[in-house]
């Protein structure tokens, strides 16, 4: 009688660990991916400025010459250059001084590949802050933060800087 | 680029977002993409060329009204035998937040997943409800386009995830280049309409309101009605004097409808709510017809502040009267407001959408560079019971 309850109390105890084991192990799964996704999403979203400031030194190069050509080359090359910490800074620099150039000064070509850079970098922006989202939200779950399922990765940090209109 | 679209609703029904789907496709192909449309149709079904059918749908009450969606076994493995099939580049769902073949596949597929809100109503609090539940699913999707700033502002505020804005496209050329029917356009002035026109909240009754002021002085005043509905209801709402004014084409196909925007002097939005985006008025915009709307932030939007079109206040009668009196009298005007209004339409053009989509497609290749296969769902399993 009493064996029987004990090997029905231990099983069940089993299958309960065992479902418990498979949900953290599934959820250690979702969480490694978000972070392989906010990496990717980051690896893009500094290429996409990488090449609006390669089009703000073409604009620079090609549009009226004056201290805002300076002042464009200077604020792309630093905020190329910028840490992380200092990046948002730098490209919002960047944001602004491109606002000031005179468009209709340049030409077709050039304005249309600075409006393509733009957007790339808006859309960017959103897919890598969309991607931290969803992975700060799942390490925020208590199961991730009992259990230490995000291990010692840093959580991810959202990107903040003005949009270009 | 490869590119695999899945529509949720039935082609056998026409709806804005199939026709979204088809126009997105064909201005991708003639990009030189290579196109694969999933979508909901019996085998039976006249379909494009690029449309794989994924077998009959069941009709689904939702969101108000009846969606033929897709679930279920079958639809599964059919959806992941065309996925496995077409080793897509990537993978643009339509819609995924309602059950149905866009969630399907967003449950098989992996990889650079984009997808597009077209809803900008919270209405559906059963999906919301499920949120907690959808969430693994959803943290799949790697870019999110909204067709509007509404739809977007459902998408950041509901479903938690920021948005692209990419607005509906319309095709210029083909509104700008159709021929005006047979008598137009004629003299004495015609007023155009589009929409179901029993629909309250089309605001028909505000139109003939402002109609039966201008009798009086325009004595050659017709209203080009193109639109499904009752038409004993409009000629009772509209009363003997009024009903033999108005021309009712009833439902009729694209092409009626870009000849019937051409034929018109003025198109009418008397609209009183309920418009997310405004596409008839990019349409009649595209047609080069000048438009008078009211005011409601969607169609502001549109018309550019009031700059590519009219603006009168919502359901005011003497207003939008007023404003169709000021334009039938002064022609410069009314071409002026042509001009501002195909200025207006080019961003909504599918060649510069379709370029802005690509965008998103080519950032979200970049933020996943994989192609789109199947998800690892048994292997999860099996590692979860080891």
């Amino acid at each position: 009688m009493t064996t029987t309850t004990l090997l029905l109390i231990l099983t069940v105890l089993l299958l309960l660990a065992l479902i418990v084991g498979g949900l953290l192990v599934s959820t250690a799964n979702r969480l490694d991916r978000l972070h392989v996704r906010t990496d990717a999403g980051w690896a893009a979203l500094d290429a996409a400025m990488a090449r609006r400031a390669v089009v703000a030194r073409a604009v620079a190069v090609g549009g009226p010459p004056g201290p805002i050509a300076a002042r464009l080359r200077a604020a792309a090359d630093h905020a190329e250059s910028a840490p992380r910490g200092e990046r948002e800074s730098a490209e919002n620099e960047l944001t602004r001084l491109l606002a000031k150039v005179d468009r209709s000064a340049l030409s077709d070509v050039l304005t249309r590949e600075l409006r393509d850079a733009e957007h790339r970098l808006v859309i960017a922006r959103r897919v890598h802050n969309d991607a931290v989202r969803d992975t700060l939200a799942l390490r925020r779950r208590r199961k991730v933060r009992y259990f230490k399922l995000a291990g010692s990765a840093p959580p991810p940090a959202y990107f903040e800087i003005a949009e270009p209109d | 680029m490869k590119i695999g679209i899945v529509c949720p609703y039935s082609f056998a029904v026409p709806g804005g977002v199939q026709g979204h789907v088809v126009d997105l496709a064909k201005a991708l192909l003639v990009r030189g993409h290579e196109v694969s449309v999933l979508a909901p149709a019996a085998a039976d079904t006249e379909l494009p060329h690029f449309v794989h059918p994924a077998g009959r749908a069941v009709g689904v009450p939702f969101n108000g009204s009846v969606a033929r969606l897709q679930f279920g076994p079958v639809s599964y493995a059919r959806v992941r035998r065309w996925i496995l099939d077409n080793d897509f580049d990537v993978l643009h769902l339509h819609e995924p937040v309602v059950p149905s073949l866009s969630m399907l596949a967003l449950k098989v597929a992996d990889g650079p997943i984009v997808a597009t809100f077209h809803l900008s109503t919270p209405r559906s609090r059963t999906m919301l409800g499920f949120r907690p539940m959808l969430r693994p699913l959803f943290e799949k999707i790697t870019a999110r386009i909204a067709v509007s700033v509404l739809a977007r502002r459902v998408q950041v505020e509901h479903l938690g995830g920021d948005a692209v804005e990419i607005p509906n496209g319309v095709d210029v050329p083909f509104y700008a280049q159709a021929t005006p029917l047979p008598g137009y356009p004629r003299q004495g002035g015609t007023i155009g309409f589009v929409g179901r026109f029993t629909e309250p909240r089309k605001g028909m009754p505000v139109l003939l309101d402002a109609m039966r002021r201008l009798l009086v002085d325009f004595d050659e005043l017709r209203l080009l009605v193109v639109g499904g509905g009752e038409a004993e209801e409009l000629h009772e709402q509209a009363g003997p004097e009024l009903a033999e004014r108005i021309d009712l084409l009833g439902q009729v196909d694209n092409e009626t409808k870009a000849r019937a925007l051409r034929s018109a002097d003025i198109y009418c939005a008397p609209n009183l709510g309920g418009e997310s985006f405004g596409m008839i008025l990019t349409e009649a915009m595209a047609a080069g017809t000048p438009v008078v709307a009211s005011a409601l932030d969607s169609f502001r939007r549109v018309l550019d502040d009031g700059n590519a079109g009219v603006l009168t206040p919502t359901g005011d009668a003497d207003a939008l009267a007023a404003a169709l009196r000021k334009l039938l009298t002064d022609q410069a005007r009314r071409q002026e407001l042509s001009a501002a209004g195909s200025e207006r339409v080019a961003r909504y053009d599918w060649a510069t959408v379709c370029d802005q989509v690509v965008r998103v497609y080519e950032a979200a290749v970049a933020a996943d560079p994989r192609r789109v296969g199947e998800a690892a769902v048994r292997q999860d399993i099996a590692e979860g019971e080891s």
